[in-house]
């Protein structure tokens, strides 16, 4: 639990006197109780409204609401600075109020370090708001506006002082998370059985595929292998002819050499086209020319780094401009920019190269157009061995010899056969291009296909199944705050019947529910004292069950209560708080003040605030001592038990 | 300051009914009381990602029967 105690606080330039209240014993703890007198007109309202304003930071005020604080001395600021204690550290809020510009700024002192602007330590920030602070700084007109359904929101200050709102903050950040998260998804959270299904169709295709080519692997083999056989019996069959034989055996030898020879030519010629220079000799004579003027540059002996040094060094830059001393930094400071020792290496590795590869080889591109030429008669040789080769079984075939005509045939079917599976497995097997579909016959297209999908389709079930837990969460917390809410009410109902029936037992009340205000039991409205201690039946069980240790001030606590119910809420207001800070007036002293010393323990400190003037000068004790007695231009605050009890507000009047 | 024992008891309770593992309430119990004792933030920023992730990891996304069965057996506890 958060212990929250106010030390003091000081006020100047407002309409109550100025005035400096201490809350502490000088063992440095607060009193359990201060009593604090003020007679009408002394700024009473307006010290309780400072306190509320400091405690909740407050900003926003009306024209007149603000200059209504304002001193009679017309100043153009003032200032009002609390000082607290939160769970044994000390902080300070300060907040000025310029009655000139109606501003209102606020400085929040914490652990030694200065913040503008009201930054309340954490463990209070929920409660030290403008919705709950009229709860702990609590007047009659609060009692009343319990009652009120338009009037204060106790369901508000339930859930603050609860922690039901910690839920409802929680909802929020997940819920902004998954924005966050889908942030550009909607398109993509829309069409999820169409890409399920493009999904199940690519898984298809592919199996398809994989499927067809196992099948066409082994039909290649097999057509293979028949055609295979039926070029032998096509063999056999011509070469019945010996001459015949002997013409294509040696047919078949020369178109076999002539293939081969091809074979090296092309091997040789790739290898030359590599040199660039050889490809294109116009090339070769730049690269030439680069070098030449490398050497004339004196590039890279000469480098810009080293450039850049000398220039430095010089009188005047090449621009024409004097070299000044910030030019000359400059200069020196971006010399590394340029040309270094690696970058240099590097130009001479290409200098060299030009001379050993390009200058060294003139003969690079004749060279390359005769290995060109050596193929293209190799490519005709064999081109017209295999022509010759037709020819002699075209001369075999018109014989007339049907036996052979049929074996050719067959061989010619098969042939065909099996250059169309080849081609069919080629197709599935042939890498993947960006034009393929998803219909496309290649086997690595579809499988790529597949993996974007896959990936797609992953995607989108992340952002949904996200979306669901954020909503399976949002309920959860949702469900969570209408039960805490419901179980504190109802704690919070009972024990505040229970305190009543003591309070009030010969003009009992009941407290029926709590909705966003409280409601009476069988009655709309109530007396005053009725509702006063109504309102104090409430906080009490509210703040006993809380999770603050909260300062309890009340503006005269015992407002319209009759004498019986007065001496009763003397003797439990010290239980609803361990800090109670009671402003009062003299009419309120009879059957409350020496019932609460008592409840109290003598744990309590007395003191009397009033406005300087002739009257009230003649009243003020006559001492010098300061812990007594402190005065400011326009007040003295007086802290004796016995000025407090014989200070009578009528005797001032007189005077 | 510690969470307060009854959303604590409401947390169980809510997750329980939703038919979610004792780990969400676990979890989302140590986030607000950690939020309640000031040392988390309850304002989204990107550093929450990993933790939020982390909740979610352990949260049962049900079917609409799921959600409906769940309901109805809510109402008859």
């Amino acid at each position: 639990m958060s212990t929250i105690r106010i030390l003091g606080w000081t006020s100047t330039g407002f309409r109550c006197p100025d005035h400096e209240v201490s809350l502490e014993k000088p063992s440095k703890k607060p009193y359990a109780v201060t009593l604090i007198q003020m007679p009408n007109g002394t700024g009473k309202t307006t010290t309780l409204e400072l306190l509320r304003a400091s405690l909740s930071g407050r900003t926003q005020w009306g024209r007149e609401e603000l200059l209504a604080l304002r001193s009679r001395d017309q100043p153009r600021t003032a200032v009002f600075v609390t000082r607290l204690l939160v769970d044994e550290k000390r902080a300070t809020v300060r907040m000025a109020v310029d009655f000139v510009s109606r501003s209102v700024t606020f400085q929040t002192t914490k652990g030694g370090s200065k913040q503008e602007g009201f930054k309340p330590p954490t463990a209070v920030a929920r409660v030290f708001t403008p919705e709950f602070t009229p709860f702990f700084i609590f007047d009659g007109e609060l009692a009343q506006r319990l009652l009120d359904e338009n009037g204060v929101r106790a369901e508000q200050a339930i859930d603050a002082h609860f922690q039901l709102s910690l839920l409802q903050r929680l909802s929020v950040l997940l819920t902004t998370y998954w924005e966050k998260m889908a942030a550009g998804k909607a398109k993509a959270m829309t069409g999820l059985t169409r890409r399920r299904n493009r999904l199940s169709d690519l898984e298809r295709r592919r199996k398809v595929l994989e499927t067809d080519r196992a099948q066409l692997l082994i039909t290649r083999d097999s057509q293979s292998i028949e055609r295979d056989r039926l070029r032998a019996d096509w063999d056999e069959a011509f070469n019945r002819d010996r001459t015949a034989r002997e013409q294509k055996q040696h047919l078949d030898q020369e178109h076999g050499r002539a293939a081969q020879n091809v074979e090296r030519a092309v091997i040789a010629t790739l290898e030359l086209a590599r040199e660039l220079h050889a490809v294109a000799p116009n090339l070769a004579a730049e690269m030439v020319a680069l070098r030449d003027n490398l050497d004339t540059l004196k590039l890279p002996e000469y480098a810009a780094k080293e450039f850049f040094e000398e220039l430095a060094a010089a009188e005047s830059c090449v621009c024409g401009e004097p070299m000044t001393e910030a030019r000359r930094a400059a200069v020196i400071a971006r010399k590394g920019m340029y040309l270094g020792q690696e970058d240099a290496g590097v130009i001479n590795n290409v200098k060299s190269d030009i001379k050993v590869f390009v200058e060294g080889q003139p003969d690079a591109p004749s060279g390359l157009r005769a290995s060109i030429e050596t193929l293209e008669g190799s490519v005709r040789e064999r081109d017209e061995l295999a022509t010759e080769l037709l020819a002699l079984e075209a001369k075999r075939l018109a014989e007339g010899d049907a036996e052979i005509a049929e074996k050719k045939s067959r061989f010619d079917a098969a042939e065909a056969q099996l250059s169309k599976t080849t081609l069919r497995i080629a197709e599935i097997d042939r890498a993947a291009s960006p034009d393929d579909g998803d219909d496309s016959d290649c086997l690595a297209a579809i499988i790529a296909l597949q993996a974007k999908a896959e990936a797609d389709f992953a995607e989108i079930t992340k952002t949904r199944e996200t979306r669901q837990k954020v909503g399976e969460l949002a309920e959860i917390l949702l469900a969570a705050v209408s039960k805490a809410r419901a179980e504190v009410r109802e704690e919070l109902v009972d024990a505040t019947n229970a305190r009543l029936k003591g309070l009030l037992s010969l003009t009992p009340i009941r407290l029926r529910g709590i909705g966003t205000s409280l409601v009476l039991d069988g009655q709309a409205k109530a007396s005053q004292g009725q509702t006063l201690a109504l309102g104090y039946a409430f906080l009490l069980s509210l703040f006993e069950n809380g999770q603050l240790d909260l300062p309890f001030i009340v503006d005269s606590p015992t407002g319209a209560l009759d004498l019986r119910v007065r001496r009763e809420i003397a003797k439990i207001l010290p239980q609803i708080s361990n800090q109670l800070v009671l402003f009062t007036t003299s009419s309120e002293k009879d059957q409350f003040v020496p019932i609460l010393h008592a409840a109290a323990k003598g744990n309590l400190q007395y003191m009397t605030l009033v406005r300087l003037s002739e009257a009230s000068l003649k009243l003020l004790p006559s001492t010098s001592d300061s812990t007594r007695i402190q005065k400011t231009q326009n007040g003295a605050l007086v802290c004796s038990k016995r000025f407090f009890e014989r200070f009578d507000t009528a005797t001032l009047d007189e005077k | 300051m510690a969470l307060h024992r009854v959303v604590v008891e409401a947390v169980r309770k809510a997750c329980k009914a939703s038919g979610q593992s004792e780990a969400v309430a676990n979890r989302l119990i140590a986030w607000l009381e950690q939020a309640a004792r000031g040392s988390a933030e309850l304002t989204y920023n990107a550093d929450q990602d990993t933790r939020i992730e982390d909740l979610l990891s352990v949260v049962t996304a049900r079917s609409e029967l799921e959600r409906l069965l769940a309901s109805e057996g809510g109402e008859e506890e």
